[in-house]
C-alpha cells in the first residue's frame, strides 16, 4: 500500500513537470500573422479568451438591447483549435446565443465536416448552468475547445474558467455583450469586434463581411504599439476568416516590427 | 416456388406474407422456451419450431401426463399457437412422434417406443436429406424397415448419426439437450432492522451497494447501461429511480455522481426499510491498459471516449436530453430545416450526410422575422429596412437566390427570393421576399 502511494505521488510530480513544459510551448496560431506577432506567437492554447460582440442597434444610455456574438471569428478559432489535436477532440458549444448556423462549420465545399461531427451543442438556459457546463467540459480530456456565451459572468467565474483552461490545456472562448467590457475579468486576452464597412470597388459589390478586431488586453505581454484594429474578412466559399487584403498588403514583416517584451509565461500579472 | 406461384395456388385462402427471418425466429423460439419453464424447469428449443420439455417429476403436479399435455396445449392456444404434442420416454422419440405422428397429442408408454416408431417415415429420425433419399432409393420408407436392417450394414453404409439417432430414440443411448436458463440478474440489497430516516445512512448504504455491484460486473468485464435504485419505505410505495447512461460504465465514482443528486431529492417518507440496487441494462466495457507514466496531454482514445461518455451523462442528467445534442444534416433546401438536432452518441465520429454547401450566414433564425422594406422598384432589391423601430440604409447587395419550399409536402408552400444586403454600418443581412405575400423577412446575418 505504501509503495503504491509513493508511486502515485511520483506520477503526480512528473505530471506537473510535463504540464509546466507544455504550457510554455502551446500557442494557437490565429492564422493572421500580424495578430500572432502582436500576441507573441498566437493565442495561448490553454487559456480563456473573451470576445465582445456588437450591439444590434444603437442603444440609448442605460438601456441594453440585442447583441451579436462574433460567430464567424469563433468558428474560425474553433477550427484552428480543433485541427491542432490529433486524434481530434470535441468542440463544445454552450449557450444558444453562440450557436452558429451549422453550415458554416463545414469546409472544402461541404467535404470537410469534421468539426461539425465533433461538435456538441449544450443549450444551458441560465448563467449558472452555463458556468457549470463550461466547468464540466473543461475538465474532460475528450474536449479540445469550448465556445460559450459568457454574458453576466462575474470575475470569479472568469477566474474559475481561466484556471481550468490552464490546468487542462483546453482552448476556451467566451462571447460577451459589448456593455460588459468594463467588467472585471481574468481572461488571458480580451477582444472587441465591430462591423467594418466595406469600401466596394467601383466595378461591383464584393460580398465579404468584414469586422474590426481590436485587442483590448493580453496578459503577460507588453504590447508596444500595435494592438489593432485589424480588419478580418469572411470568405463564404471556404468558411474561413482572413486578414483583409488591404491589411495583408500593408502589413510589415513581423520580424521588423518593434520588439515587445514577453516576460516568462509562468510569472503573469493579474 | 415463387411467392406469386404460391399465392395463385392459395387464391381462395387469405395469405399472410412475412419475410423469412431465421435469427428473429430463433430468438422468438428461445423466448417461448423461457415461457414454457412454468411447466418444467428443463426446457430446450428444438429448432426450427419445436420445444423439448423434460417432465420427469413434474407430471404428478398437474394430475398426470394427459392433464399436463392438455394444459400446455391450452396455454399455447391462448398465445395463438397450434401445437402437436407427444409425450414419450425419449427426446428423439417424442420429436419424431410430434412431427410425424398421426395424432395431435400422442402418449407413448415406457416400453412402447419401438412399437410407436415402426410406422413413422424414416424422415422422423433422419434429418439429413441425403440419407433420407438414399434410404428411399433402397426401398426403406418406414422406421420399422430401417430397424429390421442389420446394424453393421447401416454402420457400413451410413455415418454414425443415423445409428446414434436410432439408439437415442429407443432409449439405448442418452440424448443431451441444452436447456434455456433465465438471464442472470445483477442486484444487491441491504435491509435495515427498522425504518431509517437519516439521509446520510441511506446514501452511505447506496454507495456501498453500488461499489459491490460494479465489482461484480467488473469480473465479467461489463458495465451498467441503466440502473435502478429502489427505496422501500414503510407504509408507503417504494421510491424508484432509474438512471440511463449513454454508454456502459463501470466507474463507481461517475455512477455515484449521477445517483447522488437523485437520492438527495428522494422523499424518505416515514423511513426506509430496504435499499435495492439493480443493473437494469448492462453492456461490455472497453478495457484499457493502465500506463505507469500517464501523460495528461495525450490521453488515449479509449480514455477520451470514456471521458466523453461521462461528460454526456452529466450534462444530460442535469440539463435534460433535449438540451444536449449533436447536429445532423438533413436533405432539405429550406435553410432552417437543413440541419437537425439529434441525441448525441458516445462514439466520437458519427456519419452524417454530406452537407449541401451554399454560402449561408453564421446566424440563421429559426423563425424568420418580418421587416418593412423600401425598394426603388416593386420587385427590386431593398434600399432601406425597418426592423424593430430601427432603420437600416442599404448600401450594397447581391442578386437574389431563389429557394422553392417543398410543394409536395405543403400545398401552400411558395418561393423565397433571398438577398444578401449590407447596411451603412457594414452589417451583412440575409433577407428574403415571400413569393406569395410579397412580404419581406429577415432570416439571418453574418456576425
Amino acid at each position: 500500500m505504501a509503495a503504491g502511494s509513493t508511486i502515485q505521488a511520483l506520477k503526480e510530480r512528473l505530471n506537473c513537470v510535463n504540464l509546466a513544459h507544455a504550457r510554455a510551448d502551446r500557442t494557437l496560431s490565429t492564422g493572421w500573422r500580424p495578430v500572432d506577432a502582436a500576441l507573441g506567437g498566437g493565442l495561448l492554447a490553454g487559456a480563456l479568451h473573451e470576445w465582445f460582440g456588437a450591439c444590434a442597434h444603437a442603444n440609448p444610455p442605460g438601456r441594453r438591447g440585442l447583441w451579436s456574438p462574433p460567430l464567424c471569428i469563433l468558428v474560425h478559432l474553433a477550427w484552428r483549435a480543433f485541427a491542432a489535436h490529433s486524434p481530434p477532440r470535441w468542440a463544445i458549444w454552450i449557450g444558444q446565443q453562440c450557436f452558429p448556423y451549422p453550415g458554416v462549420l463545414v469546409r472544402d465545399a461541404g467535404t470537410d465536416q469534421r468539426l461539425l461531427e465533433h461538435s456538441l451543442w449544450v443549450a444551458a438556459p441560465t448563467a449558472d448552468s452555463r458556468l457549470w457546463a463550461i466547468d464540466l467540459a473543461l475538465r474532460s480530456s475528450a474536449v479540445g475547445v469550448v465556445i460559450a456565451d459568457g454574458s453576466a459572468f462575474s470575475m470569479a467565474a472568469s477566474r474559475r474558467i481561466q484556471l481550468l483552461a490552464e490546468k487542462h490545456q483546453t482552448f476556451a472562448c467566451l462571447a460577451r455583450p459589448p456593455w460588459e467590457q468594463d467588467a472585471l475579468s481574468c481572461a488571458q486576452t480580451r477582444w472587441l469586434v465591430r462591423w467594418a464597412p466595406h469600401v466596394s470597388p467601383s466595378a461591383g459589390v464584393v460580398f465579404k463581411p468584414r469586422w474590426n478586431v481590436e485587442l483590448l488586453r493580453c496578459k503577460g505581454v507588453q504590447i508596444a504599439n500595435h494592438h489593432g484594429p485589424w480588419i478580418l474578412e469572411w470568405d463564404s466559399d471556404t468558411c474561413t476568416l482572413d486578414l483583409s487584403s488591404e491589411m495583408a498588403h500593408s502589413a510589415r514583416d513581423p520580424q521588423e516590427q518593434p520588439a515587445h517584451t514577453r516576460p516568462n509565461r509562468t510569472a503573469r500579472s493579474a | 416456388m415463387e411467392l406469386a406461384h404460391a399465392r395463385s395456388l392459395l387464391c381462395d385462402t387469405q395469405v399472410t406474407v412475412a419475410p423469412f427471418a431465421p435469427i428473429e425466429d430463433g430468438k422468438g423460439l428461445e423466448r417461448l422456451s423461457r415461457w414454457a419453464r412454468r411447466f418444467t424447469p428443463v426446457v430446450a428449443p428444438d429448432p426450427p419450431d419445436g420445444l423439448l420439455l423434460n417432465i420427469h417429476g413434474c407430471a404428478h403436479l398437474y394430475g398426470g401426463e394427459e392433464q399436463l399435455a392438455d394444459k400446455v396445449a391450452g396455454a399455447l392456444a391462448r398465445l395463438g399457437l397450434r401445437a402437436r404434442i407427444a409425450v414419450a420416454p425419449t427426446y428423439a422419440g417424442a420429436r419424431a412422434m410430434a412431427r410425424h405422428g398421426a395424432r395431435t397429442i400422442a402418449f407413448i408408454p415406457q416400453a412402447g417406443m419401438r412399437q410407436a416408431l415402426v410406422a413413422l417415415p424414416v424422415a422422423a429420425l433422419c434429418p439429413d436429406r441425403a440419407t433420407r433419399e438414399t434410404l428411399v432409393e433402397m426401398g426403406i420408407e418406414t422406421i420399422g424397415q430401417l430397424l429390421d436392417l442389420p446394424r453393421k450394414a447401416l454402420a457400413a453404409r451410413f455415418d454414425d448419426n443415423l445409428l446414434r439417432t436410432i439408439d437415442q430414440a429407443l432409449g439405448d443411448v442418452p440424448e443431451l439437450v441444452e436447456p434455456v436458463t433465465e438471464p442472470r440478474t445483477f442486484e444487491t440489497a441491504q435491509a435495515f432492522d427498522g425504518p431509517v430516516t437519516d439521509r446520510g445512512i441511506i446514501e452511505s448504504v447506496s454507495r456501498s451497494l453500488l461499489s459491490d455491484l460494479v465489482r461484480e460486473l467488473n469480473t465479467l468485464q461489463k458495465g451498467m447501461r441503466a440502473m435502478a435504485i429502489e427505496l422501500r419505505r414503510i407504509l408507503l410505495e417504494p421510491v424508484r429511480v432509474v438512471l440511463r447512461l449513454t454508454s456502459p460504465s463501470n466507474n463507481p465514482a461517475h455512477l455515484w455522481s449521477l445517483l447522488r443528486p437523485k437520492l438527495e431529492r428522494a422523499n424518505l417518507g416515514h423511513g426506509v426499510e430496504e435499499v435495492l440496487l439493480r443493473a437494469v441494462q448492462i453492456g461490455p466495457v472497453r478495457q484499457e491498459q493502465l500506463t505507469l507514466w500517464c501523460d495528461v496531454l495525450a490521453s488515449g482514445p479509449a480514455a477520451q471516449s470514456t471521458d466523453f461518455a461521462e461528460l454526456l451523462d452529466q450534462l444530460v442528467h442535469r440539463l435534460g436530453a433535449r438540451a444536449v445534442t449533436q447536429i445532423q444534416a438533413v436533405q432539405s433546401y429550406v435553410p432552417e430545416r437543413a440541419f437537425g438536432h439529434v441525441s448525441p452518441s458516445a462514439t466520437p465520429a458519427r456519419t452524417t450526410e454530406r452537407v449541401r454547401f451554399t454560402p449561408r450566414p453564421s446566424c440563421v433564425m429559426a423563425a424568420p422575422e418580418r421587416v418593412r422594406v423600401m425598394a426603388l422598384v416593386p420587385d427590386g432589391p431593398p434600399v432601406r429596412i425597418q426592423r424593430r423601430h430601427h432603420e437600416h440604409d442599404i448600401v450594397a447587395g447581391t442578386s437574389p437566390e431563389r429557394i422553392a419550399l417543398p410543394w409536395w409536402s405543403d400545398p401552400q408552400a411558395q418561393t423565397r427570393d433571398y438577398f444578401m444586403v449590407q447596411d451603412t454600418h457594414g452589417r451583412w443581412l440575409w433577407l428574403f421576399r415571400d413569393g406569395a405575400s410579397a412580404e419581406w423577412f429577415l432570416h439571418g446575418e453574418w456576425v
